[in-house]
């Protein structure tokens, strides 16, 4: 092939501005830290990226959301263990005071006892997390139980996200749990009524209350193994979202990140050759049957 | 054959070497010329003189025959394309390179409003009367729609900026046309009258490659010298020494974008030329903007309507904390026509939180957050493309990515295939200094023998006239 000076020049200029290109975008993946700058370096890869950042927000959301019931959940069963405690100190007063040996007096003080703890075990299912009362269902703004006992909530129960569109019980209903709602025993009105028998006197109704009052017990302890169950669930949420996080930013690495090594070698293989293109070009262009002529 | 003769033969000699000397001190002019073939004296035997008494004949020195252009048809048939592809795939690369809002790494992009957004709506689940997380809702609501405003805003304006591209080119293509209508014109008088007219055949030349660049003309030879300039969808820009022209107006069917409208010579009837029928840098300036710009403009309005009416259609199956039946969240128009550009959140529901309808009942109470579920599952849910939220912002990035791919690829492709015929035009029709240096001499030289012969002659011609006297 002819080869003329306009054709050296012009391949000149085409390769350095080739390989300068190529340092440029060396440079700009080092610099970034990102392999994936525009969509155009690798298109399957740039979608792809958008949908593990995407999961990787939204798993944290869902931890987040799993830790968050998993506390809230122990602050219930603290609140159902004080409950039980209080039932348990009951069921030992109807034990101690059925005896027939105690005076109206005595068991008009174990009375007040029992009239204590039903404002503890009131205290305790008034309990919050953060500003929201965790028994009363969807009715979370206003303490569930009346001073008198009555249940001032609803019969929601929260759920929370465990994974995309998968839903656990965040919560346990107080209208079954205390008030007996759909066949238990109605634990505040047990207490009420071994206050009662307690006042008045009455050792066989006193008696009759512990056969009640282990049935709350039952009702509280199925409660809180509900609870704890659901604890579990959620802290087995947590520990697995956070595994997912951690893929999901490995695969986000692997996909968008700058090998740094390989970064570095496409550098310096860029710059190689930009010298050597420059160099060469520094010798052919100086070769000129012009030049030799002129000496 | 006598001294005066030999004389003459000579100075025609010298006259035919001065002519060769001068084509090289012009090929060396012109060396860095755009559009300038090399040129060849080309010499000719002259013819020779018969000998008194049938001995045979005497040559009668040299002649220039004519001067002549190097260029190699087969090459020069193949330029045009390569011109018009690789000007088109490197103007639809640069444009799309141009456009930066899909980049990794940016940050408050849309995807990160998105998973912001559901993020906020998920934490609102957790306390669904709380105050502060549903303003937090409504601020992440607020990002988002930010986020698509600008989103497709910059895809617009890079549509926008290739149509003061495109109206600043059509210019110099009409005068690009108009020029080779004109030199049409002149080449065809001066061939017709048996000149040469390399000077304007090289313009010529130099002016259909412009257009095979700007506009992807190819070029269709007549019997009369005349070329004519077609465009790939077959339009005849250039016929003869008539041109056609082109004006830029407004598509109100394209969102106001410049559609390129084609004015025959004889001034008919004008229409619109299609993307398809163009090459060169307008075919692929307007390939980028009407292809993958357009594309990810259209999927972006897609997506903002069919979001927002999926989260709007929710919302009003729920309850807001006051009990009332939920409203809007978003607004958008009733088609996706610029959903992206225009959707905001509901006034209402900016300035009250509680609007947001995250219960299932009416009497439910404030923790009631049975609606929010079924709004937060709107992001695995198919929209009308049938990709849900997620996969649709991935598919218009990875779909933008492809086209950008794609055009850079071909850009690299087209310009490599364009190089290697250029440099195989430049191997023939390019000015060799080397060459032309050897010619220089290689005629110096003839000169100085010529001259020597004159010398000769003359030195004879003395003797003779010396004999005489």
């Amino acid at each position: 092939m002819r080869v003329t000076e306009a054709m050296i020049y012009q391949q000149t200029i085409d390769r350095a501005n080739a390989a300068l290109s190529k340092v440029g975008k060396a440079q700009g993946e080092l610099s970034s830290g990102l392999r994936v700058q525009a969509p155009g370096d690798d298109p399957l890869a740039a979608g792809l990226l958008i949908r593990h950042n995407f999961d990787e927000v939204q798993t944290t959301a869902i931890q987040n959301g799993a830790q968050s019931a998993a506390d809230e959940l122990n602050a219930a069963d603290s609140a159902l263990g004080n409950v039980s405690t209080a039932l348990a100190q009951a069921q030992v007063l109807a034990t101690q005071f059925g005896n027939d040996t105690y005076t109206a007096d005595d068991r008009a003080a174990a009375a007040n006892e029992v009239d204590g703890l039903s404002k503890q075990v009131v205290g305790s299912l008034n309990t919050r997390f953060g500003d929201r009362y965790i028994f009363g269902g969807n009715v979370d703004d206003r303490a569930p139980f009346a001073n008198d006992g009555t249940y001032q909530g609803d019969t929601g129960v929260r759920q929370v996200e465990v994974a995309p569109g998968i839903y656990e019980d965040a919560s346990i209903r107080a209208d079954v749990t205390v008030k007996g709602v759909g066949g238990g025993v109605d634990v505040l009105q047990t207490l009420t009524d071994l206050s009662a028998a307690l006042r008045a006197n009455d050792s066989d109704a006193i008696r009759a209350s512990i056969t009640s009052l282990q049935a709350g017990t039952n009702q509280v302890s199925a409660a809180q193994s509900q609870v704890g169950t659901s604890v579990n669930i959620f802290t087995s949420t947590v520990n697995t979202c956070a595994a997912q996080i951690t893929d999901e930013k490995k695969v986000i690495g692997e996909l968008g990140d700058a090998d740094v090594m390989d970064a570095s070698t496409k550098l310096s293989l860029a710059q190689y050759a930009l010298n050597a293109t420059l160099t060469a070009a520094s010798q052919t262009l100086n070769f000129s049957l012009v030049s030799l002529l002129d000496k | 054959m006598d001294l005066i003769s030999l004389l003459n033969n000579t100075a025609n000699g010298l006259s035919a070497i001065q002519a060769k000397a001068a084509t090289t001190s012009n090929n060396i002019a012109n060396a860095n010329t755009p559009g300038y073939a090399q040129q060849q004296a080309n010499l000719a035997e002259a013819a020779p003189s018969p000998l008194a008494g049938n001995r045979g004949y005497v040559g009668g020195g040299v002649f220039l025959l004519n001067i002549t252009q190097s260029r190699d048809q087969f090459v020069e048939s193949q330029l045009p394309t390569a011109f018009s592809q690789s000007s088109s795939s490197t103007a639809q690369s640069d444009a799309l390179a141009s456009v930066s809002v899909f980049n990794n790494g940016v940050d408050g992009d849309l995807s990160d409003a998105m998973s912001s957004f559901y993020s906020s709506l998920t934490a609102l689940a957790q306390n669904a009367g709380d105050t502060s997380l549903r303003q937090s809702v409504v601020q992440s609501a607020n990002w988002l729609v930010s986020s698509f405003n600008r989103t497709s805003v910059a895809v617009e304006q890079a549509r926008s900026g290739i149509d003061a591209s495109v109206t600043s080119a059509v210019e110099t293509v009409n005068s690009t046309l108009a020029q080779v209508a004109d030199l049409n014109r002149r080449i065809s008088v001066i061939e017709a009258s048996g000149g040469q007219p390399n000077d304007l055949l090289d313009q010529r030349h130099n002016l259909m490659d412009q257009a095979a660049q700007l506009i992807g003309a190819t070029q269709v030879p007549d019997a009369y010298g005349n070329i004519s300039l077609v465009l790939p969808g077959g339009t005849t820009l250039v016929s003869s020494s008539t041109a056609a022209t082109l004006t830029v107006q407004a598509d109100a069917t394209n969102n106001g974008h410049a559609d390129l409208v084609f004015t025959p010579a004889d001034g008919s009837t004008p229409v619109v030329l299609k993307q398809s029928e163009l090459g060169g840098q307008m075919g692929g300036l307007l390939a980028a903007r009407d292809g993958a710009l357009g594309t990810a403009s259209t999927d972006l309005d897609t997506l903002a309507f069919d979001f927002a009416r999926a989260i709007n259609g929710q919302n009003r199956d729920g309850y807001d904390l006051n009990g009332d039946k939920g409203g809007d969240v978003f607004t958008v128009g009733t088609t996706s026509a610029n959903a992206a550009a225009t959707i905001t959140v509901d006034s209402d529901l900016a300035s009250d939180p509680s609007l947001l309808a995250a219960a299932g009942m009416a009497t439910s109470g404030p923790g009631d957050a049975t609606n929010l579920a079924a709004i937060v599952a709107t992001q695995s849910a198919p929209l009308s493309n049938q990709l849900d939220v997620q996969k649709g912002m991935a598919k218009i990035v990875s779909d933008f990515g492809t086209a950008a791919a794609d055009s850079q690829n071909a850009a690299t492709f087209n310009t490599s295939v364009l190089k290697n015929l250029q440099d195989a035009r430049s191997s023939v029709s390019g000015v060799s200094l080397d060459d032309e240096m050897v010619g220089l001499m290689q005629a110096q030289h003839a000169y100085e023998a010529l001259a020597k012969v004159i010398t000769t002659a003359g030195a004879m011609l003395e003797t003779l006239i010396q004999l005489k006297s």
